[in-house]
């Protein structure tokens, strides 16, 4: 059991499941999940979605934005949590604040089980389980590394002081079947005189139909193990001052 | 040691200006495209702003994307204006610049369309958009974004 805190940085929690279809998509599809998840998720939604195509004409490279594949989602009534589902795709998010794992994971396999009973897709294509936190501080600059054991090295001979930086590892697991790739960068605060810095941890299936449907609460918890696993290997004690661990 | 700077993470991967752009040197992710889906709700909105900055020439950059954070529902409308504006005043540089009246607290987005048309056409052009666009969303941004032509 991982430790827990009283202002925890994660800002959302994500399971994606990319599906191996048996059929053509049916547009009707989106509708028949609803009806089946409308008690606990009743406002319906297209997401702002756009495709961009580039376009070579006289007067140089051009781009059309046109509207995404169709893309429904279901929020719940807080909106604090919703369900997405495009062609052969379901994710179940969960945004703040996070519930714990023990409520998050009913919410995805039921998610999951409706998805399966209507769609009756072949297979998995992918799955992840991915969590983003956001780490905000009031400070004009701060030193990575006092709040963060994963973070860029940046040789000596050059000047330490730095902006923006993206540090991005895939860790392959499972024999590459599974891999983790744990993502920290700088964001976009909301405010002036902020640092943000993003710890993204995506654990996901990569190599199609490695687990099968029956597999996936075992692998849910797995993943979840991971992924904590992953998030305290890669904050200090300092960080966990600011997100004030609470003993158990 | 990381400090606060007046880039924003996503200039690390733009594309710099006068580079010619090919599928190979885009790296700059695409929100939508089937390669490079983004399921976070979170970080959708931060690539949706990023996208727009491809589109527009942000003058205050991180000003404009922590306005654009607040106010999420300015991005469809930022992304529906690019057509309406080429189609009245042709292919011209748009730009977006966040004013900010510290006394009032009070922010608004312009979009600044950039023209060498006479000031007499610039009035008309802009005239035509506001009825063929803008008026129609006039509620929906409610003093939060505007726009204006100047001269290039």
């Amino acid at each position: 059991m991982g430790k827990k805190y009283k202002n925890p940085p994660v800002v959302e929690t994500l399971c994606e499941f990319n599906f191996i279809p048996n059929q053509p998509w049916d547009l009707t599809i989106p509708g028949l999940i609803y009806e089946k998840l409308k008690d606990e998720f009743p406002d319906r939604k297209q997401q702002i979605g756009i495709d961009v195509e580039f376009k070579a004409t006289e007067k140089g490279l051009e781009h059309i934005v046109e509207p995404a594949l169709p893309r429904v989602q279901f929020y719940n009534k807080d909106k604090t949590a919703l369900i997405q589902v495009a062609p052969d795709l379901l994710a179940v998010n969960q945004l703040k604040p996070y519930p714990t794992w023990n409520k998050f994971k009913p919410m995805i396999m039921e998610g999951f089980r409706v998805y399966k009973e209507i769609v009756n897709p072949k297979g998995f294509r992918r799955v992840g389980l991915r969590y983003i936190n956001i780490i905000e501080f009031e400070k004009t600059d701060i030193e990575i590394k006092d709040y963060f054991q994963y973070y860029p090295f940046i040789p000596g001979n050059m000047s330490q002081l730095h902006g923006p930086f993206l540090t991005r590892v895939e860790f392959p697991y499972e024999e590459g079947n599974e891999n983790l790739i744990l993502t920290l960068s700088s964001f976009t605060p909301k405010k002036p005189d902020i640092i943000s810095i993003l710890l993204d941890i995506d654990y996901a299936m990569v190599v199609p139909e490695y687990i099968s449907f029956e597999q996936i609460s075992e692998w849910l918890d797995k993943a979840h193990e991971r992924v904590e696993n992953a998030f305290e290997s890669s904050i200090t004690n300092k960080a966990r001052e600011i997100f004030k661990e609470v003993k158990l | 040691m990381i400090q606060l700077s007046k880039f924003s993470s996503s200039d690390l991967m733009m594309i710099p200006p006068g580079v010619s752009v090919t599928f190979e040197n885009v790296i700059y992710p695409i929100p939508g495209t089937s390669d490079n889906e983004e399921n976070s709700v979170y970080r959708s909105r931060s690539n949706m702003i990023d996208y727009i900055e491809n589109i527009y020439i942000f003058k205050n950059s991180k000003e404009i994307k922590m306005f654009l954070i607040s106010n999420y529902d300015l991005i469809q409308i930022l992304l529906d204006a690019q057509k309406h504006i080429y189609k009245v005043f042709g292919q011209v540089p748009i730009y977006l610049e966040l004013y900010h009246d510290p006394e009032e607290e009070w922010d608004e987005l312009f979009i600044l369309i950039k023209t060498q048309y006479s000031p007499e056409e610039a009035v008309n052009l802009e005239n035509q958009l506001f009825e063929e666009w803008f008026a129609s969303i006039l509620d929906k941004v409610s003093g939060r974004l505007n726009f204006t032509e100047e001269p290039l």
